[in-house]
């Protein structure tokens, strides 16, 4: 599956941390939300994602990474902040 | 006869309003009898025992087109109601010194209003303008301005005073009927005065009027359409708030003292280009609903100001004072109950007074103040806050162009030693700031407005107290501190 972050109301990025705004909400992401938001600028496949994150952040203790980013994903679709690349961007 | 509670022991006043009422709003049945008046009514005539509907008051000699009739019709004693759309204006067919029998006024006036008043018929005619000469007897002829035509006939246990139908009563509205009843002063028994609205082809206003006489154990009744209007303002917006009810007069006066600094556009911020909140509506009946009342229309008040400002202003559930010389000020935004009231009180007393409730900063930096009173809870009753004004209080007037100094977060936490200050990290004071604040998605890029605040006015700062007192001198001085 392919994901793609959303477009928007609000990014802002300071001191490596980054908040949203997505559905009239505020959310702050975690280090690893934000670097997979930064990752999904353009879609990306699921498998991709979890090899790019694991080069940047190393791989996860107990569990594989493909399945943290599936984790990941899901909780970030789930707020609003990506979608599957098929469905509208915003 | 004419009607009225003087006459009879007939208390037509409420039946008089549902009367009129009915009949302005064409429904098709009054409730005065049994039987149907047809919608296309003009109006209602009563004369030897019979009520019928007026198709229209065109008609010529004694004998007006009836249409429809009340069977069983109560004793209206000669009251009328004012014909409507088509109906002729009173000037055809005009007698003028017919001030005679009912019967006999209403063959020829179906469009005449006729009630009981007590002896003030002349104020009354003096205060709509109408001039009219009185008789030996005390009784008035007609006079007319404007269209206006008035006959008022003094009798035994008071007078009747009546209200034709014009075609342009001129701009009479809601405050002019305050303003006849505040005239009447102390010895005017119980007026109920009642205006409506009727806008028919060629009528702009109708009146009626109705004085009850000192037999009457009511109440001074002011009916639902004497009402008492004030405009509010603050965050810049301005709201408008009708207080009605049967202690309008009582909730109006209430308010204009708590919220003295919002009277004013300049003490509420706002300018000619105000905002124009929802207008919002207070009704109190009895005293036992005052405090309350306000207590919620305060809340009200707020919430309305914010919504008209949604979108334009940074907002947040804080307090705020300014210092009276160079406008810098300190906002402490923080949850309810934390103590901004209290912060407020304490902190106005040497500084500007600009809000214990709801800070509004705009783009440069500049805060809109919102002076409201302090809502101050009851310590036996703490479901119930008090709205206390400002000026009762002693606080500091808000400067006049007050701007953003400094932002903090109060957190109150019992057992606290001192006043504990804290410079918080970007992320923390920005979600600290989020947490409260109102409207914020409604903003274009509000996660940038915030940084924008923050970048300007320094770090958020975390203040951890666990009384007021301790933490008010902290803030006091950070009011002039630098960013």
């Amino acid at each position: 599956m392919k994901i793609q972050r959303r477009i928007l109301a609000d990014v802002l990025t300071r001191d490596g941390e980054t908040a949203v705004v997505v559905t009239g909400r505020v959310v702050r992401l975690s280090d690893l939300s934000a670097l997979v938001f930064a990752l999904t600028e353009n879609p990306v496949e699921v498998e991709d994602l979890a090899r790019a994150l694991e080069a940047e952040l190393g791989a996860p203790e107990g569990r594989s990474t493909l399945d943290a980013t599936k984790d990941a994903v899901s909780d970030l679709i789930r707020h609003g902040v990506l979608r599957p690349s098929e469905q509208p961007a915003q | 006869m004419d009607g009225g509670a003087d006459q009879g022991g007939h208390d037509h006043g409420e039946g008089f309003v549902d009367l009129v009422s009915t009949c302005v709003g064409r429904r098709r049945t009054a409730p005065v009898g049994v039987g149907d008046v047809p919608r296309e009514a003009v109006g209602l005539r009563h004369t030897e025992g019979r009520v019928q509907g007026l198709k229209s008051s065109s008609h010529t000699g004694d004998t007006p087109q009836g249409i429809g009739e009340l069977t069983q019709p109560k004793d209206l004693g000669g009251v009328f109601w004012p014909g409507l759309g088509d109906a002729q204006p009173m000037t055809q067919g005009d007698r003028d010194d017919d001030v005679g029998s009912v019967e006999e006024r209403g063959r020829h006036w179906p469009t005449l209003v006729s009630v009981g008043l007590s002896a003030t018929a002349p104020q009354l005619c003096r205060h709509l303008g109408i001039h009219a000469a009185s008789d030996e007897a005390g009784n008035t002829r007609a006079g007319e301005v404007q269209g206006a035509r008035v006959r008022a006939n003094r009798h035994e246990g008071g007078t009747t005073f009546g209200v034709g139908r014009a075609r342009d009563v001129g701009r009479a509205h809601e405050e002019d009927a305050q303003r006849l009843f505040d005239s009447l002063g102390p010895d005017s028994h119980q007026l109920r005065l009642t205006a409506l609205t009727v806008h028919a082809r060629r009528f702009r206003w109708i009146w009626f009027g109705q004085v009850r006489g000192h037999q009457s154990a009511q109440p001074n009744r002011r009916g639902p359409f004497v009402s008492e209007v004030l405009r509010l303002h603050g965050l810049g917006a301005v709201v408008e708030v009708r207080c009605t009810g049967e202690l309008a007069a009582e909730t109006a006066n209430a308010m204009r003292v708590s919220w003295t600094r919002c009277l004013s556009p300049a003490g509420g911020g706002s300018g000619a280009a105000a905002v124009e909140a929802e207008p919002l509506e207070v009704r109190v009946d009895h005293p036992s609903q005052l405090v309350r009342r306000l207590m919620l229309t305060t809340q009200d008040v707020t919430r309305s100001l914010i919504a008209a400002r949604a979108g334009e202003l940074l907002m947040f559930h804080a307090g705020a004072v300014s210092d009276p010389a160079s406008g810098r000020s300190v906002a402490y935004v923080a949850r309810g109950g934390t103590g901004k009231t209290t912060m407020s009180h304490l902190l106005g007393q040497r500084l500007g007074y600009l809000t214990d409730e709801a800070v509004g900063i705009d783009s440069s930096g500049a805060i809109h103040p919102y002076p409201k009173p302090l809502s101050v809870r009851r310590p036996a009753q703490p479901e119930i806050k008090d709205e206390l004004s400002p000026d009762a209080l002693g606080l500091l007037p808000a400067p006049e162009n007050p701007g953003i100094n400094r932002v903090v977060l109060l957190d109150r936490v019992a057992g606290t030693a001192g006043v504990e200050v804290e410079e918080l990290a970007f992320m923390d004071g920005l979600f600290g700031l989020v947490e409260q604040s109102s409207a914020l998605p409604e903003l274009p890029r509000p996660l940038h407005q915030l940084a924008d605040l923050i970048d300007g006015s320094g770090p958020v700062m975390r203040v951890r107290y666990a009384e007021a007192p301790d933490a008010a001198d902290v803030l006091g001085q950070l009011v002039e501190a630098q960013a």
